[in-house]
Protein backbone atom coordinates (compact mmCIF):
# COMPACT_ATOMS: atom_id res chain seq x y z
CA UNK A 1 0.00 0.00 0.00
CA UNK A 2 1.47 3.15 -0.97
CA UNK A 3 -0.03 6.79 0.17
CA UNK A 4 0.52 9.59 -1.92
CA UNK A 5 0.06 13.06 -0.81
CA UNK A 6 -0.34 15.29 -3.97
CA UNK A 7 -1.00 18.50 -2.18
CA UNK A 8 1.06 19.90 0.62
CA UNK A 9 -0.40 20.52 3.18
CA UNK A 10 -0.55 24.26 4.83
CA UNK A 11 1.27 24.65 8.23
CA UNK A 12 -0.58 25.76 11.00
CA UNK A 13 0.12 28.96 12.22
CA UNK A 14 -0.54 29.41 15.85
CA UNK A 15 1.69 31.29 17.82
CA UNK A 16 2.06 29.65 21.41
CA UNK A 17 0.22 31.55 24.34
CA UNK A 18 3.52 31.26 26.77
CA UNK A 19 6.83 32.30 25.00
CA UNK A 20 9.17 28.77 25.38
CA UNK A 21 11.79 30.90 26.23
CA UNK A 22 9.98 31.00 29.83
CA UNK A 23 10.54 27.02 30.02
CA UNK A 24 13.97 26.55 30.14
CA UNK A 25 13.61 23.23 29.27
CA UNK A 26 11.67 24.09 26.11
CA UNK A 27 14.24 26.71 25.40
CA UNK A 28 17.09 24.59 25.53
CA UNK A 29 15.64 22.16 23.44
CA UNK A 30 14.14 23.89 20.49
CA UNK A 31 13.63 20.76 18.16
CA UNK A 32 11.39 18.85 20.88
CA UNK A 33 7.63 19.05 20.26
CA UNK A 34 6.74 18.04 23.86
CA UNK A 35 2.86 16.77 23.40
CA UNK A 36 2.48 14.97 26.77
CA UNK A 37 1.52 18.28 29.00
CA UNK A 38 -1.51 16.12 30.34
CA UNK A 39 1.23 13.43 31.89
CA UNK A 40 3.26 16.42 33.60
CA UNK A 41 3.44 20.17 32.23
CA UNK A 42 6.70 21.49 31.94
CA UNK A 43 7.68 24.86 34.10
CA UNK A 44 8.88 27.67 33.77
CA UNK A 45 11.74 29.69 34.92
CA UNK A 46 9.54 31.90 37.40
CA UNK A 47 8.78 28.89 39.45
CA UNK A 48 11.59 27.06 39.42
CA UNK A 49 13.09 30.70 40.65
CA UNK A 50 10.60 30.72 43.49
CA UNK A 51 11.49 27.33 44.75
CA UNK A 52 15.46 28.36 44.75
CA UNK A 53 14.01 31.33 46.38
CA UNK A 54 12.52 30.06 49.31
CA UNK A 55 15.69 27.18 50.26
CA UNK A 56 17.64 30.33 49.91
CA UNK A 57 16.08 32.91 51.61
CA UNK A 58 13.06 31.62 53.79
CA UNK A 59 13.89 28.10 54.48
CA UNK A 60 13.31 26.95 58.08
CA UNK A 61 10.28 24.32 59.05
CA UNK A 62 7.11 26.35 59.31
CA UNK A 63 4.75 26.37 62.52
CA UNK A 64 7.89 25.24 64.46
CA UNK A 65 10.16 27.80 65.47
CA UNK A 66 10.00 30.82 67.54
CA UNK A 67 12.34 32.70 65.48
CA UNK A 68 12.09 35.09 62.61
CA UNK A 69 13.07 33.11 59.59
CA UNK A 70 10.58 29.90 60.43
CA UNK A 71 8.12 32.76 60.99
CA UNK A 72 9.12 33.82 57.24
CA UNK A 73 8.93 30.20 55.90
CA UNK A 74 5.47 29.86 57.98
CA UNK A 75 4.27 32.95 55.90
CA UNK A 76 5.46 31.61 52.55
CA UNK A 77 3.42 28.48 52.69
CA UNK A 78 0.33 30.53 54.04
CA UNK A 79 0.47 32.73 51.48
CA UNK A 80 0.77 30.47 49.01
CA UNK A 81 -2.11 28.85 50.36
CA UNK A 82 -3.99 31.77 49.36
CA UNK A 83 -2.94 32.49 46.05
CA UNK A 84 -3.99 28.85 45.68
CA UNK A 85 -7.26 28.69 46.73
CA UNK A 86 -8.03 32.03 45.24
CA UNK A 87 -7.00 31.22 42.03
CA UNK A 88 -9.11 27.78 42.10
CA UNK A 89 -12.21 30.07 43.48
CA UNK A 90 -11.98 29.23 46.82
CA UNK A 91 -12.77 32.40 49.37
CA UNK A 92 -12.43 30.16 52.82
CA UNK A 93 -8.60 29.62 51.96
CA UNK A 94 -8.38 27.46 55.08
CA UNK A 95 -10.17 25.06 53.26
CA UNK A 96 -7.18 24.19 50.89
CA UNK A 97 -5.50 21.25 52.10
CA UNK A 98 -2.08 20.39 50.64
CA UNK A 99 -1.05 16.77 49.37
CA UNK A 100 1.45 15.33 47.17
CA UNK A 101 -1.10 15.47 44.23
CA UNK A 102 -4.79 14.53 43.03
CA UNK A 103 -3.65 10.78 44.21
CA UNK A 104 -3.22 11.84 47.76
CA UNK A 105 -6.51 13.81 47.47
CA UNK A 106 -8.88 11.10 46.69
CA UNK A 107 -7.06 8.61 49.25
CA UNK A 108 -7.51 11.56 52.18
CA UNK A 109 -11.21 11.93 51.18
CA UNK A 110 -11.93 8.33 50.94
CA UNK A 111 -9.93 7.47 54.13
CA UNK A 112 -11.30 10.92 56.07
CA UNK A 113 -14.55 11.65 54.96
CA UNK A 114 -15.22 7.34 53.34
CA UNK A 115 -14.37 5.53 56.21
CA UNK A 116 -16.41 6.72 58.62
CA UNK A 117 -19.66 7.44 56.44
CA UNK A 118 -20.23 4.61 54.20
CA UNK A 119 -21.31 1.81 55.55
CA UNK A 120 -22.54 -1.67 54.16
CA UNK A 121 -24.80 -1.68 51.34
CA UNK A 122 -24.21 1.40 50.37
CA UNK A 123 -23.30 3.41 47.09
CA UNK A 124 -20.61 4.81 45.48
CA UNK A 125 -20.69 6.09 42.07
CA UNK A 126 -18.15 6.95 39.96
CA UNK A 127 -17.72 6.60 35.50
CA UNK A 128 -15.90 4.36 33.28
CA UNK A 129 -13.94 7.60 32.25
CA UNK A 130 -12.14 7.88 35.52
CA UNK A 131 -8.59 7.90 35.92
CA UNK A 132 -7.20 4.88 38.22
CA UNK A 133 -6.17 7.21 41.40
CA UNK A 134 -10.20 8.31 41.00
CA UNK A 135 -11.48 4.73 40.65
CA UNK A 136 -8.91 2.56 42.57
CA UNK A 137 -9.62 4.00 46.19
CA UNK A 138 -13.55 4.16 45.75
CA UNK A 139 -13.24 0.43 44.45
CA UNK A 140 -11.06 -0.51 47.56
CA UNK A 141 -13.22 1.73 50.19
CA UNK A 142 -16.71 -0.31 48.51
CA UNK A 143 -14.75 -3.55 49.31
CA UNK A 144 -13.75 -2.77 52.68
CA UNK A 145 -16.94 -1.85 53.48
CA UNK A 146 -19.29 -3.77 51.43
CA UNK A 147 -20.46 -0.99 49.48
CA UNK A 148 -21.62 -1.03 45.93
CA UNK A 149 -19.96 0.20 43.50
CA UNK A 150 -21.43 1.76 40.73
CA UNK A 151 -19.92 2.76 37.16
CA UNK A 152 -21.71 5.03 34.56
CA UNK A 153 -21.17 3.98 31.47
CA UNK A 154 -20.24 6.47 28.58
CA UNK A 155 -21.97 7.52 25.18
CA UNK A 156 -20.22 6.45 21.67
CA UNK A 157 -18.06 9.59 21.64
CA UNK A 158 -16.75 8.70 25.36
CA UNK A 159 -19.15 11.14 27.42
CA UNK A 160 -20.18 10.43 30.54
CA UNK A 161 -23.93 9.33 29.75
CA UNK A 162 -25.66 11.10 32.34
CA UNK A 163 -29.31 9.34 31.42
CA UNK A 164 -27.29 6.44 32.86
CA UNK A 165 -25.76 8.32 35.88
CA UNK A 166 -29.06 9.82 37.39
CA UNK A 167 -30.19 6.34 37.01
CA UNK A 168 -27.47 5.02 39.29
CA UNK A 169 -28.31 7.39 41.93
CA UNK A 170 -30.32 6.23 45.21
CA UNK A 171 -31.18 7.76 48.52
CA UNK A 172 -27.99 5.13 49.35
CA UNK A 173 -26.00 7.01 47.27
CA UNK A 174 -22.89 8.11 49.64
CA UNK A 175 -19.83 9.89 47.13
CA UNK A 176 -20.22 10.59 43.67
CA UNK A 177 -16.60 10.37 42.34
CA UNK A 178 -16.23 12.20 39.03
CA UNK A 179 -13.77 13.79 36.27
CA UNK A 180 -13.89 17.27 35.59
CA UNK A 181 -12.13 16.15 32.44
CA UNK A 182 -10.83 12.76 31.17
CA UNK A 183 -6.92 12.52 31.11
CA UNK A 184 -7.32 9.97 28.37
CA UNK A 185 -9.64 11.18 26.09
CA UNK A 186 -10.13 14.95 27.09
CA UNK A 187 -14.19 14.64 27.54
CA UNK A 188 -15.39 17.79 29.97
CA UNK A 189 -17.78 17.03 32.06
CA UNK A 190 -20.75 19.42 32.46
CA UNK A 191 -20.44 19.71 35.67
CA UNK A 192 -23.47 21.86 36.73
CA UNK A 193 -25.38 19.31 35.19
CA UNK A 194 -23.87 16.37 37.58
CA UNK A 195 -24.48 18.25 40.76
CA UNK A 196 -28.34 19.03 39.89
CA UNK A 197 -28.73 15.70 39.27
CA UNK A 198 -27.22 14.50 42.05
CA UNK A 199 -28.62 17.01 44.49
CA UNK A 200 -31.88 15.86 43.15
CA UNK A 201 -31.81 12.59 43.58
CA UNK A 202 -29.72 11.06 46.43
CA UNK A 203 -28.19 12.47 50.09
CA UNK A 204 -24.59 12.01 47.85
CA UNK A 205 -21.23 13.55 48.54
CA UNK A 206 -19.67 15.02 45.38
CA UNK A 207 -16.13 14.55 44.75
CA UNK A 208 -14.32 16.33 41.41
CA UNK A 209 -11.14 15.05 40.15
CA UNK A 210 -9.80 18.53 38.93
CA UNK A 211 -6.55 16.94 37.73
CA UNK A 212 -6.73 17.75 34.43
CA UNK A 213 -9.56 20.41 34.77
CA UNK A 214 -7.40 22.94 36.74
CA UNK A 215 -5.07 23.08 34.17
CA UNK A 216 -6.83 24.00 31.05
CA UNK A 217 -10.21 25.63 32.12
CA UNK A 218 -11.10 28.59 34.63
CA UNK A 219 -12.16 26.77 38.22
CA UNK A 220 -14.88 29.02 40.88
CA UNK A 221 -14.86 26.26 43.44
CA UNK A 222 -17.85 28.56 45.50
CA UNK A 223 -19.68 27.94 42.23
CA UNK A 224 -19.22 24.47 41.66
CA UNK A 225 -22.08 23.39 44.28
CA UNK A 226 -19.61 20.17 45.45
CA UNK A 227 -18.00 18.88 48.35
CA UNK A 228 -14.56 17.87 46.93
CA UNK A 229 -12.21 19.19 44.71
CA UNK A 230 -8.71 17.78 44.14
CA UNK A 231 -5.75 18.69 41.94
CA UNK A 232 -2.61 17.95 40.97
CA UNK A 233 0.16 20.61 40.97
CA UNK A 234 2.72 19.44 38.64
CA UNK A 235 0.31 19.76 35.62
CA UNK A 236 -0.41 23.59 36.15
CA UNK A 237 2.81 24.57 35.43
CA UNK A 238 4.03 24.09 39.31
CA UNK A 239 6.66 21.33 40.68
CA UNK A 240 6.16 17.52 41.01
CA UNK A 241 4.63 16.81 44.36
CA UNK A 242 2.45 19.44 45.67
CA UNK A 243 -1.43 19.14 44.94
CA UNK A 244 -4.63 19.90 47.38
CA UNK A 245 -8.36 19.06 48.06
CA UNK A 246 -10.29 21.77 48.34
CA UNK A 247 -13.79 21.00 50.51
CA UNK A 248 -16.58 22.76 52.35
CA UNK A 249 -16.17 23.46 55.80
CA UNK A 250 -18.93 21.57 56.65
CA UNK A 251 -17.65 18.75 55.03
CA UNK A 252 -14.54 18.95 56.31
CA UNK A 253 -15.71 19.09 60.14
CA UNK A 254 -17.52 15.41 59.36
CA UNK A 255 -13.69 14.29 58.81
CA UNK A 256 -11.17 12.55 61.12
CA UNK A 257 -7.85 12.79 60.55
CA UNK A 258 -6.36 9.68 58.09
CA UNK A 259 -2.78 10.21 59.09
CA UNK A 260 -1.39 11.11 62.44
CA UNK A 261 2.10 13.04 63.17
CA UNK A 262 3.42 16.53 63.81
CA UNK A 263 1.57 19.23 63.04
CA UNK A 264 -2.00 18.02 62.59
CA UNK A 265 -2.29 17.46 66.63
CA UNK A 266 -3.41 19.90 69.36
CA UNK A 267 -2.23 18.12 72.54
CA UNK A 268 -0.89 14.72 73.12
CA UNK A 269 -1.66 13.10 75.92
CA UNK A 270 -0.21 9.47 77.42
CA UNK A 271 -3.27 7.80 75.86
CA UNK A 272 -5.40 10.12 73.72
CA UNK A 273 -4.75 13.03 71.50
CA UNK A 274 -6.82 16.43 70.27
CA UNK A 275 -6.29 17.62 66.62
CA UNK A 276 -5.43 20.80 65.33
CA UNK A 277 -7.82 23.20 63.47
CA UNK A 278 -8.38 23.24 59.47
CA UNK A 279 -6.37 22.71 57.42
CA UNK A 280 -3.05 21.64 59.87
CA UNK A 281 -5.66 18.68 61.12
CA UNK A 282 -5.14 16.85 57.60
CA UNK A 283 -1.30 17.59 57.10
CA UNK A 284 0.83 15.59 59.40
CA UNK A 285 4.46 16.20 59.33
CA UNK A 286 6.67 18.88 57.90
CA UNK A 287 4.91 20.55 54.99
CA UNK A 288 5.97 20.77 51.03
CA UNK A 289 6.36 24.15 51.87
CA UNK A 290 9.04 25.27 48.69
CA UNK A 291 6.40 23.16 46.27
CA UNK A 292 3.69 25.32 47.49
CA UNK A 293 5.40 27.93 47.09
CA UNK A 294 6.74 26.96 43.56
CA UNK A 295 3.32 26.10 42.56
CA UNK A 296 2.03 29.59 43.86
CA UNK A 297 4.45 30.86 41.17
CA UNK A 298 2.45 28.77 38.51
CA UNK A 299 -0.38 30.33 39.58
CA UNK A 300 0.42 33.51 39.05
CA UNK A 301 1.95 33.00 36.08
CA UNK A 302 -1.27 31.15 34.55
CA UNK A 303 -3.25 33.93 36.10
CA UNK A 304 -1.30 36.89 34.06
CA UNK A 305 -1.96 34.49 30.44
CA UNK A 306 -5.52 33.98 32.07
CA UNK A 307 -7.33 31.07 32.15
CA UNK A 308 -10.17 32.17 29.55
CA UNK A 309 -7.19 32.84 26.99
CA UNK A 310 -5.69 29.15 27.88
CA UNK A 311 -8.84 27.56 27.13
CA UNK A 312 -9.32 29.43 24.09
CA UNK A 313 -5.60 28.55 22.93
CA UNK A 314 -6.37 25.31 23.16
CA UNK A 315 -9.27 25.00 21.39
CA UNK A 316 -7.80 26.65 18.66
CA UNK A 317 -5.04 24.19 18.50
CA UNK A 318 -7.51 21.10 18.82
CA UNK A 319 -9.56 22.45 15.85
CA UNK A 320 -6.19 22.91 14.12
CA UNK A 321 -4.75 19.43 14.59
CA UNK A 322 -8.15 17.68 14.28
CA UNK A 323 -8.47 18.84 10.99
CA UNK A 324 -5.22 17.74 10.44
CA UNK A 325 -5.16 14.32 11.32
CA UNK A 326 -8.53 13.70 9.61
CA UNK A 327 -6.77 13.48 6.33
CA UNK A 328 -4.73 10.79 7.44
CA UNK A 329 -5.80 7.60 6.29
CA UNK A 330 -6.46 5.17 8.64
CA UNK A 331 -6.20 7.64 12.33
CA UNK A 332 -9.33 7.27 14.69
CA UNK A 333 -9.42 9.81 17.03
CA UNK A 334 -11.70 9.01 20.41
CA UNK A 335 -13.51 11.70 22.69
CA UNK A 336 -15.89 14.30 21.54
CA UNK A 337 -15.75 17.36 19.52
CA UNK A 338 -13.39 20.37 20.71
CA UNK A 339 -16.40 22.39 22.62
CA UNK A 340 -16.55 19.71 24.74
CA UNK A 341 -13.06 18.22 24.64
CA UNK A 342 -9.95 19.91 26.63
CA UNK A 343 -6.17 19.58 25.03
CA UNK A 344 -6.13 16.22 24.73
CA UNK A 345 -6.43 14.02 21.43
CA UNK A 346 -5.86 10.19 21.78
CA UNK A 347 -6.05 8.18 18.95
CA UNK A 348 -4.98 4.93 16.91
CA UNK A 349 -3.41 4.66 13.52
CA UNK A 350 -4.41 1.53 11.75
CA UNK A 351 -1.72 -1.13 11.53
CA UNK A 352 0.60 0.45 13.49
CA UNK A 353 0.37 0.32 17.44
CA UNK A 354 0.61 2.98 19.97
CA UNK A 355 3.78 1.84 21.44
CA UNK A 356 5.16 1.68 18.26
CA UNK A 357 4.10 5.21 17.64
CA UNK A 358 5.88 6.62 20.39
CA UNK A 359 9.21 5.17 19.60
CA UNK A 360 8.86 6.72 15.96
CA UNK A 361 7.15 9.89 17.01
CA UNK A 362 10.06 10.30 19.62
CA UNK A 363 12.69 9.75 16.79
CA UNK A 364 11.06 12.48 15.04
CA UNK A 365 11.65 15.18 18.44
CA UNK A 366 7.69 14.07 19.21
CA UNK A 367 6.69 13.22 22.78
CA UNK A 368 3.43 11.80 22.82
CA UNK A 369 1.73 8.78 25.63
CA UNK A 370 1.22 5.75 25.06
CA UNK A 371 -0.78 3.59 26.55
CA UNK A 372 -3.56 2.96 29.01
CA UNK A 373 -2.97 6.20 30.66
CA UNK A 374 -4.36 5.13 33.93
CA UNK A 375 -7.58 4.47 32.55
CA UNK A 376 -8.24 0.50 31.81
CA UNK A 377 -11.58 0.62 32.86
CA UNK A 378 -11.98 2.81 29.64
CA UNK A 379 -9.59 0.91 27.34
CA UNK A 380 -11.95 -1.94 28.18
CA UNK A 381 -14.72 -0.06 27.27
CA UNK A 382 -13.04 0.91 23.52
CA UNK A 383 -12.01 -2.60 22.91
CA UNK A 384 -8.10 -1.73 23.07
CA UNK A 385 -5.31 -1.43 25.64
CA UNK A 386 -3.63 0.95 24.90
CA UNK A 387 -3.98 4.51 22.76
CA UNK A 388 -1.70 7.27 21.57
CA UNK A 389 -2.02 10.31 23.38
CA UNK A 390 -0.94 14.01 22.03
CA UNK A 391 -2.27 16.96 24.67
CA UNK A 392 -1.09 20.53 24.60
CA UNK A 393 -1.03 23.30 26.75
CA UNK A 394 0.21 27.07 26.71
CA UNK A 395 3.47 26.85 25.37
CA UNK A 396 2.00 24.36 22.46
CA UNK A 397 1.73 26.00 18.95
CA UNK A 398 1.29 24.96 15.02
CA UNK A 399 4.77 23.78 14.67
CA UNK A 400 3.96 20.97 17.34
CA UNK A 401 0.67 20.24 15.58
CA UNK A 402 2.86 20.38 12.19
CA UNK A 403 5.72 17.78 13.29
CA UNK A 404 2.81 15.76 15.21
CA UNK A 405 1.37 15.30 11.24
CA UNK A 406 4.49 14.62 9.43
CA UNK A 407 5.96 11.89 12.20
CA UNK A 408 2.90 9.98 12.09
CA UNK A 409 2.98 10.26 8.17
CA UNK A 410 6.66 8.87 8.50
CA UNK A 411 5.22 6.11 10.80
CA UNK A 412 2.48 4.93 7.96
CA UNK A 413 5.45 5.20 5.58
CA UNK A 414 7.47 2.73 7.18
CA UNK A 415 4.86 0.34 8.27
CA UNK A 416 3.25 0.61 4.67
CA UNK A 417 6.95 -0.32 3.45
CA UNK A 418 6.09 -4.10 2.30
CA UNK A 419 9.42 -5.88 3.00
CA UNK A 420 10.33 -8.20 -0.04
CA UNK B 1 13.99 11.45 25.04
CA UNK B 2 14.82 13.84 22.86
CA UNK B 3 16.61 13.32 19.28
CA UNK B 4 19.99 13.54 19.83
CA UNK B 5 20.30 10.52 21.85
CA UNK B 6 19.59 7.87 18.73
CA UNK B 7 19.48 8.58 15.35
CA UNK B 8 17.51 7.07 12.59
CA UNK B 9 20.30 4.23 12.00
CA UNK B 10 18.97 3.11 15.44
CA UNK B 11 15.38 3.19 15.04
CA UNK B 12 15.79 0.90 11.48
CA UNK B 13 18.04 -1.82 13.26
CA UNK B 14 15.39 -2.05 15.15
CA UNK B 15 12.64 -1.95 13.27
CA UNK B 16 14.43 -4.25 10.12
CA UNK B 17 12.20 -6.00 7.63
CA UNK B 18 12.37 -9.12 9.30
CA UNK B 19 10.44 -7.60 12.49
CA UNK B 20 8.09 -6.55 10.44
CA UNK B 21 7.41 -9.36 8.53
CA UNK B 22 6.83 -11.15 11.38
CA UNK B 23 4.25 -8.73 12.68
CA UNK B 24 2.25 -8.20 9.54
CA UNK B 25 2.34 -12.18 8.72
CA UNK B 26 2.99 -13.65 12.05
CA UNK B 27 4.29 -17.31 12.90
CA UNK B 28 2.62 -19.56 15.42
CA UNK B 29 -0.23 -17.91 16.14
CA UNK B 30 -3.06 -19.58 18.66
CA UNK B 31 -2.24 -21.47 21.34
CA UNK B 32 -1.97 -24.79 20.63
CA UNK B 33 -4.70 -27.87 21.48
CA UNK B 34 -3.73 -30.47 23.96
CA UNK B 35 -1.25 -28.11 25.69
CA UNK B 36 0.71 -29.43 27.95
CA UNK B 37 1.96 -26.07 30.00
CA UNK B 38 0.57 -22.68 29.07
CA UNK B 39 1.33 -18.71 30.70
CA UNK B 40 0.20 -14.85 30.32
CA UNK B 41 2.73 -12.17 30.26
CA UNK B 42 1.32 -8.40 30.76
CA UNK B 43 2.79 -5.14 29.73
CA UNK B 44 1.69 -2.73 32.83
CA UNK B 45 3.30 -0.23 30.92
CA UNK B 46 0.75 -0.27 28.03
CA UNK B 47 -2.03 -3.18 28.54
CA UNK B 48 -0.29 -5.52 26.59
CA UNK B 49 -0.51 -9.23 26.78
CA UNK B 50 0.35 -12.10 25.60
CA UNK B 51 -0.33 -15.94 26.11
CA UNK B 52 1.82 -18.38 25.38
CA UNK B 53 1.06 -22.59 25.12
CA UNK B 54 2.78 -25.62 24.43
CA UNK B 55 2.97 -29.23 24.01
CA UNK B 56 5.90 -30.87 25.61
CA UNK B 57 6.57 -34.35 24.96
CA UNK B 58 9.16 -36.81 25.85
CA UNK B 59 11.21 -33.22 26.42
CA UNK B 60 10.83 -31.98 23.52
CA UNK B 61 8.17 -28.68 22.33
CA UNK B 62 6.17 -30.74 19.82
CA UNK B 63 4.32 -27.44 19.12
CA UNK B 64 4.50 -23.77 20.74
CA UNK B 65 1.84 -20.99 19.79
CA UNK B 66 0.69 -17.75 21.19
CA UNK B 67 -2.32 -15.20 21.31
CA UNK B 68 -3.08 -11.90 22.28
CA UNK B 69 -2.39 -8.28 21.05
CA UNK B 70 1.16 -6.68 21.39
CA UNK B 71 3.47 -4.15 19.09
CA UNK B 72 5.22 -5.34 16.70
CA UNK B 73 8.34 -5.99 18.70
CA UNK B 74 5.79 -8.15 20.98
CA UNK B 75 4.35 -9.95 18.08
CA UNK B 76 7.40 -10.59 16.34
CA UNK B 77 9.68 -11.47 18.76
CA UNK B 78 7.17 -13.85 19.73
CA UNK B 79 6.39 -15.08 16.27
CA UNK B 80 10.49 -15.45 15.97
CA UNK B 81 10.16 -17.92 19.36
CA UNK B 82 8.11 -20.25 18.23
CA UNK B 83 10.19 -20.31 14.77
CA UNK B 84 13.00 -20.98 17.22
CA UNK B 85 11.80 -23.54 19.69
CA UNK B 86 9.31 -25.81 17.78
CA UNK B 87 11.04 -29.27 17.81
CA UNK B 88 13.47 -28.54 20.18
CA UNK B 89 14.18 -29.88 23.19
CA UNK B 90 12.68 -28.10 26.39
CA UNK B 91 16.70 -27.70 27.68
CA UNK B 92 17.47 -25.76 24.46
CA UNK B 93 14.78 -23.45 24.79
CA UNK B 94 15.69 -22.98 28.32
CA UNK B 95 19.25 -22.08 26.91
CA UNK B 96 17.86 -19.55 24.18
CA UNK B 97 15.58 -18.16 26.52
CA UNK B 98 18.76 -17.09 28.41
CA UNK B 99 20.61 -15.86 25.23
CA UNK B 100 18.05 -13.86 23.84
CA UNK B 101 17.39 -12.25 27.45
CA UNK B 102 21.01 -11.39 27.15
CA UNK B 103 21.19 -10.08 23.36
CA UNK B 104 18.39 -7.75 24.67
CA UNK B 105 20.57 -6.53 27.79
CA UNK B 106 22.97 -5.64 24.67
CA UNK B 107 24.97 -8.85 24.37
CA UNK B 108 26.60 -9.73 20.85
CA UNK B 109 24.28 -11.66 19.03
CA UNK B 110 25.46 -14.64 16.84
CA UNK B 111 22.75 -16.62 15.63
CA UNK B 112 23.07 -18.37 12.35
CA UNK B 113 21.29 -21.01 10.31
CA UNK B 114 17.18 -21.34 11.60
CA UNK B 115 18.00 -18.71 14.25
CA UNK B 116 18.87 -16.26 11.76
CA UNK B 117 15.99 -14.28 12.35
CA UNK B 118 16.33 -13.54 15.98
CA UNK B 119 19.73 -11.64 15.55
CA UNK B 120 17.14 -9.20 14.56
CA UNK B 121 16.27 -8.30 18.36
CA UNK B 122 19.78 -7.34 19.10
CA UNK B 123 18.27 -3.74 17.66
CA UNK B 124 15.84 -3.43 20.91
CA UNK B 125 18.79 -3.14 23.15
CA UNK B 126 18.81 0.83 22.08
CA UNK B 127 15.42 1.11 23.12
CA UNK B 128 15.50 0.32 26.91
CA UNK B 129 11.33 1.19 27.12
CA UNK B 130 11.44 -1.36 24.36
CA UNK B 131 12.92 -4.73 25.89
CA UNK B 132 9.72 -5.46 28.38
CA UNK B 133 8.03 -5.66 24.59
CA UNK B 134 10.59 -8.37 23.28
CA UNK B 135 10.66 -10.07 26.45
CA UNK B 136 6.66 -10.98 26.79
CA UNK B 137 6.87 -13.82 24.24
CA UNK B 138 10.27 -15.35 25.50
CA UNK B 139 9.20 -15.43 29.22
CA UNK B 140 5.71 -16.41 28.48
CA UNK B 141 7.25 -19.36 27.04
CA UNK B 142 9.33 -19.69 30.27
CA UNK B 143 6.88 -20.13 32.22
CA UNK B 144 4.31 -21.96 30.40
CA UNK B 145 7.61 -24.99 30.74
CA UNK B 146 7.66 -24.81 34.08
CA UNK B 147 10.14 -25.33 36.98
Amino acid sequence: MSTTTTLAPQPVSLAPLAPRADFPLLAAQPSLHYLDSAATSQKPQAVLDAITGFYSTANANPHRGAYELSAKATDAYHDSRITIARFLGAADTDTLVFTRGTTESMNLVANAWGRTHVQEGDEIVITALEHHANFVPWQQLALAKGAHLRIAELTSDQRIDLDHLESLLTSRTRIVAITQVSNAVGSITPVAEVVRMVRAKSPAIIVLDGAQGAPHLPVEFDALGIDFYAFSGHKLLGPMGIGGVIGTRARWLECEPWQFGGDMIEWVNDHDSTWNTLPHKFEAGTPNAADAVGLAAAVRYLQQLDMTAVREHEVALLEAAHARLSALEGLHMYGPPASQRSGVISFSLADVHPHDLATILDQHGVCIRAGHHCAQPLMRRLGTNSTARASFYVYSDGSDVDALVHALTEAQRMFAHTPA
Amino acid sequence: MTTDRRDGAMLSAMYQDVILQHYRAPQGRGVPDGRTGEALRKNPLCGDELRVGVVVRDGVIADVGFEGRGCSIAVASASMMTEAVRGATVAAARGLIVRVDGVLRGDAADFAGALADLQALAGVAAYPQRVGCARMGWGALGDALGG
